[in-house]
């Protein structure tokens, strides 16, 4: 057994608890599991923890996050809805949205063009 | 034949007293892939978010779960159905340890989430599972 999974929950590092919540809905068995920001707040090395966690436990099942942290993004997400002003903008893998100039501009909050001036 | 999606969005918006906050999304959720959402600050994730795990009700539009219209449906209805939103921290036990809480979580799923009055033998055959999920 893992040396946490008998200590007082409130006693683990923030990280821990973020991936206790994927393991307490994991329990579940979802078909469709739904995570809110799952790295936010998180440090560097507990990004790369639950990153891992969620590709592994993606295996047989559907995952739809919200996420903030592109690198995660670029790492686990087979699609991507990018969202502006309630709307979608664009979508497909991160190489397609990533390279569309409308989401740069949609996260930088200029143009390329102002960019660049 | 079109591509297997588990969860679709048709036509969905959110009106906020005027504003809309959600403007006509329509998502297909492939069967067996992550989809992440995305944009900047104030773009709505958090709303469409909302929305699929009926935390809001939508203004108008459709969300289709296997085909299945759920946009009428509560939250734990569909959590029976097998969409389950991760839970937040807040929602787990503190002073329970972290394999207590995942037994919890494991309960519920068995439906015996209070037969707390069954012998520790009934109990222990969800530790396996337990310990397995509790090493994440």
């Amino acid at each position: 057994m893992a040396d946490h999974a008998n200590s007082l929950t409130v006693d683990q590092p923030y990280g821990r608890k973020r991936a206790l919540e994927i393991a307490t809905t994991l329990a579940l068995d979802p078909e469709l599991m739904l995570l809110d920001e799952p790295t936010q707040g998180m440090g560097h090395e507990d990004v790369e923890t639950v990153a891992e966690l969620i590709k592994k436990v993606s295996k047989d099942r559907t995952i739809l996050m919200v996420e903030h942290n592109l690198h995660v993004v670029s790492k686990l997400a087979d699609n991507i809805s990018v969202l502006q002003r309630g709307a979608i903008l664009t979508e497909g893998d991160y190489a397609t949205v990533s390279a569309d100039s409308r989401v740069r501009e949609a996260y930088l909050g200029v143009s390329e063009e102002e960019a660049e001036a | 034949m079109s591509a297997d999606y588990v969860l679709q969005t048709k036509n969905l918006i959110k009106e906020f007293k005027g504003f809309t906050a959600v403007d006509n999304v329509n998502l297909n959720i492939e069967r067996g892939s992550i989809h992440a959402l995305i944009g900047p600050n104030g773009a709505g994730k958090t709303t469409v978010f909302n929305l699929l795990t009926k935390f809001l009700i939508p203004t108008s539009g459709q969300i289709l779960f296997n085909g299945n219209d759920i946009t009428n449906m509560r939250s734990a209805e569909i959590a029976r159905r097998g969409v389950i939103r991760s839970f937040q921290i807040s929602a787990v036990f503190p002073h329970l340890t972290v394999l207590e809480n995942v037994r919890i979580a494991l309960q519920r799923k068995e439906g015996n989430s209070f037969h707390f009055w069954k012998s520790e033998k009934v109990l222990d055959r969800l530790n396996d599972r337990a310990i397995e999920l509790s090493s994440y």
